[in-house]
């Protein structure tokens, strides 16, 4: 009810409102962006494209589920994208993959622990899989509306997500054992 | 512990923070593109009710011009009205030769009954 109240706001033009859904889902995205990308720079232009497109859209935008779900696929669809484009990128030579993290607040984004921590285990599986765990997890996405999200079975989506979740209990006890 | 338990520990957990220069250059972005759908968006307002409001004067001119048709044949008609070839055309077409004889017999009754002659007997001609 209150995304909706804001939404409707922000057709009518209240900055005010729109600021609000900033600050309300800026974690959230960030946190996705980050989690698939595990590159600073490029969660923070990811989070930034998503914004800005959807305050571009905000006239014919409809709200038909939740709004942190709907931001937070954005994100998801986004950071794919680049990470083909990164893809591409690497195999021509001209990029030296590594990762990167803010070290102090001028750098833009400012990174706890777990973050690191999770961003460290999550980018060791396959994106397919990596993406679906976030999706569930955290955009807290049912299999069906994952399915339906990436144009898949709902059977594959969970086959991901358990597949994932067996990988993640490896590394997670290999960093246990170090 | 489960690794889903402990995977949803961290995501309750984890934080990622953003300057304020971040969050001013992505908020001021996006709020400019917000007021500059809203500004095109009186434009669109000031057609729309130009419309309706054209609409609205059509449907009241219409209206009334019917009503003024309507008051136009409500009005008594004076004897040269009723005597003029217009009136006897459109009497006839009406109401045939009746309707042309109650024309006249209208007209006799308001000019009244011609002094030199004899009385009119609308059966005389």
């Amino acid at each position: 009810m209150e995304d909706w109240l804001l939404i409707v706001q922000c057709k009518l033009g209240s900055t005010r409102a729109l600021g609000k859904i900033y600050q309300k889902y800026k974690q959230d995205c960030l946190l996705m962006a980050m989690a698939l990308v595990n590159d600073v720079n490029a969660a923070e232009d990811i989070w930034h494209d998503v914004f800005v497109r959807f305050s571009q859209t905000m006239n014919r935008f409809r709200l038909k589920g939740q709004l942190k779900g709907y931001l937070i696929t954005c994100v998801a669809n986004h950071a794919k994208n680049h990470i083909k484009s990164r893809k591409r990128t690497i195999r021509s030579g001209t990029l030296q993959y590594g990762h990167e993290y803010a070290e102090t607040p001028l750098d833009g984004l400012i990174l706890n622990e777990q973050t690191q921590h999770l961003t460290n285990a999550l980018i060791q599986l396959p994106d397919s899989q990596r993406e679906v765990i976030l999706l569930h997890m955290h955009g807290k996405m049912t299999f069906s509306m994952i399915a339906t999200e990436l144009g898949i079975s709902r059977n594959t989506a969970k086959s991901r997500y358990r597949y994932g979740l067996d990988k993640l209990q490896t590394i997670f006890a290999e960093e246990v054992d170090s | 512990m489960k690794p889903e338990d402990y995977l949803q520990r961290l995501f309750n957990q984890a934080r990622i923070d953003t300057s304020n220069e971040t969050d001013q250059r992505i908020l001021a972005e996006a709020e400019c593109t917000l007021v500059s759908l809203k500004s095109n968006k009186p434009m669109v307002g000031s057609a729309v009710a130009a419309i309706v409001l054209l609409t609205l004067g059509l449907v009241i001119w219409t209206h009334e011009s019917q009503q003024s048709v309507v008051r136009e044949s409500s009005q008594p008609i004076g004897p040269n009205q009723i005597l003029t070839m217009e009136s006897l055309k459109q009497a006839f077409n009406q109401g045939g030769m009746e309707a042309l004889d109650k024309q006249y017999d209208m007209a006799l009754h308001v000019v009244g009954p011609r002094l030199t002659l004899r009385p009119y007997n609308k059966y005389d001609m």
